[in-house]
């Protein structure tokens, strides 16, 4: 089950979209999420779909693997369909019980649903295409200009980092601890709602408790390899632009610019 | 030659389970020449682990004093300076490397201490290759074994150019090639004169040192070179600790009324000694 | 109770990018009141393997059976199987969850529906034999012990639910020799008490060649030896090739054999090694 998520993870191969700088990627997505929403009719939907399948191309990740990634949220998209379809006012089609179906509603339906759908393909592709420790660190640069608003770019970059580390060591404890108990004659899978929750507790006791030890192991270890927060930190690796970057932002900026103008003027 | 650990004195007192304090450190002198390799043994509770950190900063003494290359461990503005003298090495792999690809974690030690980027990249490059791990420079932590992830964290610590690496249990959870592994690395960076304080209840793992501090109780129980510590077998015995079993045999034959040396630690010298008899 | 594994065979994410194969075609067999050694690699399978004996993983392919029992048969309730062979994890402390320690050891037997007056006698039996007082720790927090002290408590969890195999997956690892000695001597204690089957995994050939009757040595997923300790440390060229140690005074007689002195190549302690070496040297003044 854990392995549909691909929202949040690496597809390690190279492309030419692999290769761009992470801060030009996440303000790209950024970009794409508000041409999304700033689009109105079928006509510059169909651009930001091609825009959107260039890049797919592009980064050669398999569509196949990106559409499993929809597979978790599938619950959400379906919802959204719903609602929309039965929520909004407008010339009648059927009508089932106290519920009413529109034609506006079934247009809004699948406009909403396809703009999720789009939104979650065109921003997992950000991670798909970036390795987390290029991502923790473009988002960290991107958000340095804020930090005298007092936003930490660095501790949440930091923990971040962090998060990512631990996931797969938390993984693996929980299935070693799962295992145990039962062992010991632990039942997680039978009995109504209340008694599985219970049944739980043998589960999550150990798994937070090991957490923490990792934690307080984990900060030890960090102070004494000499760290103190962002101060006077370098970084090995140094996020630079190429001449690559600066035609994609040439490319992004002049395609938001496009849709900006057609959806407004 | 100069001193690179010394303490004057030593106690740690901290409060226990049931709100009264316990002495985990008990008046202790030490002083660790610089380029020396010595092994602390003892068993858990013995107060090594406690004195390791003390050694780094992360602990102060509840009395006495701690000197790292001459830097007292109570002045705050030499903290950073001492961490980076004398590194550290944990005993859990897992629980001490922070970053998601090999080479980012090796490099996180140099970047904390400002390090410019050329330069930190110059310095990972080398220890990853003096540890032998920088084939995996690109995996992610997880995806190694315990003795690679181990020497990963060396590299670590190596990148930040320390005169002094403590290792707190660093084989205690690890199988038998995994140790081997570590064990290759520690003597590899004494060679490089570089001073080892090397803490751990394996008796084999101190045959190599120049010199063994056997711990009971927060205090120093024996002290030596190996071969006088080992020879000490009813000692270690009644302290709980394990005897490598070439001494023990030599021990043994002697009693026997076998004219052998006492003081026999590794097999190769037990091999000469009876070819001489047989 | 005895156990039969026969043609096991398991791959772990089969049909994906990630599919490996962590058992190929193991065959053996183990009788009841055996205490069995399991020695191996970190990866050479081994703990996948434990894992089958008590149903945890199920075969790819092949056949378990705990005395008579097939573990694939859907009659067999695994509840029934994890009754009768109990498993020790590596690092057991770390699954310790419940306030008191009571409640910790008397886990297992409610799971198996035993009566509270049951509970008790088993948790405090259990505790006895792990050498903990009763008294005074059953109303503890696990959590207040010291670390050797806290994996006594996760072993007494699992020999309350009165397993007749009891297979322990690294009992000493990180413990001092002291705690080492101690649960070795309990183990050891157990198994003679009470005639049941112990399955120890461990890296240390000091502590198997002590203990065990019988050694299991697995190799990137296949038994590479079986039979008792001195057969097996013999075969030192492949232990070694294997990467395993071997035990100090196995190290010693090769070298010494290999020097041409004639020293009989079948023992293993410190005790038999000295024996040996006065029956050499009254023969060599004798002679």
């Amino acid at each position: 089950m854990l392995r549909d998520i691909t929202l949040g993870q690496y597809y390690p191969i190279d492309s030419i979209i692999h290769r761009l700088d992470p801060r030009l990627k996440i303000l790209a997505s950024f970009a794409y999420i508000i041409a999304l929403f700033i689009v109105k009719n079928i006509e510059t939907y169909t651009l930001v779909i091609a825009f959107l399948a260039s890049i797919i191309f592009l980064s050669k990740v398999p569509l196949k693997y990106i559409l499993k990634g929809l597979k978790p949220i599938l619950l959400i998209i379906v919802l959204t369909f719903g609602i929309n379809i039965f929520m909004t006012q407008g010339e009648l089609l059927y009508r089932v019980g106290p519920f009413k179906i529109t034609r506006e509603g079934i247009e809004m339906a699948i406009f909403m649903s396809f703009r999720l759908i789009f939104l979650i393909i065109g921003t997992s592709l950000l991670t798909l295409t970036t390795p987390p420790i290029e991502l923790t660190d473009g988002i960290e640069r991107c958000l340095n200009p804020f930090k005298r608003f007092g936003v930490p770019s660095h501790e949440l970059a930091m923990m971040m980092t962090i998060a990512l580390r631990f996931i797969p060591t938390l993984l693996e404890e929980t299935d070693k601890i799962m295992k145990a108990q039962m062992a010991r004659g632990a039942d997680f899978e039978s009995g109504n709602l209340v008694k599985r929750a219970k049944s739980l507790i043998p589960l999550l006791v150990p798994l937070f408790i090991g957490a923490f030890r990792r934690a307080d192991d984990l900060a030890m270890a960090m102070e004494a390899r000499c760290y103190r927060g962002g101060k006077n930190r370098t970084r090995m690796k140094q996020l630079k632009f190429s001449t690559r970057d600066y035609v994609a932002t040439a490319v992004v900026s002049g395609f938001v610019a496009f849709i900006f103008i057609i959806s407004y003027i | 030659m100069s001193n690179m650990i010394e303490t004057k004195g030593l106690i740690f007192e901290y409060i226990g389970n049931d709100d009264d304090r316990v002495t985990a450190v008990k008046n202790l002198s030490l002083n660790v020449k610089k380029g020396e390799f010595v092994v602390i043994i003892g068993h858990n509770g013995s107060g090594k682990s406690t004195l390791a950190k003390l050694i780094n900063a992360i602990l102060l003494p509840s009395k006495g004093k701690v000197y790292v290359d001459n830097m007292d461990t109570f002045e705050e503005e030499k903290l950073w300076d001492i961490r980076q003298r004398a590194g550290m090495v944990f005993q859990n792999p897992d629980n001490q490397i922070v970053a998601t690809i090999v080479e980012e974690d090796v490099a996180f030690g140099p970047e904390n201490l400002g390090i410019d980027p050329p330069n930190i990249k110059k310095r990972v490059e080398e220890s990853l290759k003096a540890l032998g791990v920088y084939e995996l420079r690109r995996k992610p932590p997880h995806l190694l074994s315990g003795g690679q992830k181990q020497r990963v964290a060396i590299a670590g610590v190596l990148a930040m150019k320390p005169q002094c690496i403590i290792f707190d249990e660093p084989t205690a959870m690890l199988d038998p090639s995994g140790r081997n592994e570590v064990m290759d690395a520690v003597e590899k960076l004494k060679e490089e004169g570089i001073t080892i304080i090397h803490i751990t209840h394996f008796m084999d793992e101190a045959v190599y040192a120049d010199r063994v501090i056997v711990m009971e109780d927060g205090k120093i129980a024996l002290e030596g070179k190996p071969k006088d510590v080992f020879s000490k077998v009813e000692k270690l015995k009644e302290l709980g600790l394990d005897v490598p079993g070439v001494t023990l045999l030599s021990h043994s034959l002697n009693k026997e009324g076998i004219n052998i040396s006492k003081d026999i630690l590794t097999v190769d010298e037990m091999v000469s000694e009876l070819c001489q008899l047989l | 109770m005895s156990i039969i594994v026969e043609n096991l065979i398991h791959v772990y994410n089969p049909n994906t990018p990630f599919e490996s194969k962590a058992l190929s075609d193991i065959s053996f067999s183990i009788e009841e009141g055996e205490f069995v050694g399991l020695i191996g690699h970190t990866g050479s399978g081994k703990s996948t393997l434990i894992q089958h004996l008590n149903g945890l993983l199920k075969p790819t392919k092949g056949k378990v059976q705990i005395n008579n029992l097939d573990i694939m048969d859907k009659n067999i309730k695994l509840n029934e199987i994890r009754k009768k062979v109990g498993l020790v994890f590596q690092y057991p402390e770390y699954q310790l969850f419940e306030e008191t320690i009571y409640k910790e050891v008397a886990f297992g037997p409610m799971n198996l529906g035993l009566t509270d007056l049951e509970i008790e006698a088993r948790v405090k039996e259990a505790l006895e034999l792990v050498g903990l007082n009763f008294e005074y720790m059953k109303d503890r927090s696990p959590f207040e012990l010291s670390g050797g002290q806290r994996r006594r408590i996760a072993i007494a969890g699992v020999i309350a639910m009165k397993p007749e195999i009891l297979i322990l997956d690294e009992p000493t690892a990180g413990l001092d020799p002291r705690g080492r000695d101690e649960i070795l001597n309990q183990i050891k204690e157990l198994h003679s008490k009470y005639k049941i089957t112990v399955i120890l995994v461990s890296h240390s050939m000091e502590d198997i060649a002590r203990l065990v009757s019988k050694i299991i040595v697995m190799d990137r997923g296949k038994i590479a030896l079986i039979g008792p300790p001195r057969e097996i440390f013999r075969e030192a060229e492949k232990l070694e090739k294997i990467g395993l140690g071997l035990p100090q005074m196995t190290r010693l007689v090769k070298k010494l054999r290999e020097k041409g002195i004639n020293i009989r190549d079948n023992v293993f302690t410190v005790e038999e090694v000295k024996n040996e070496i006065l029956k050499l040297v009254r023969d060599k003044k004798n002679a």
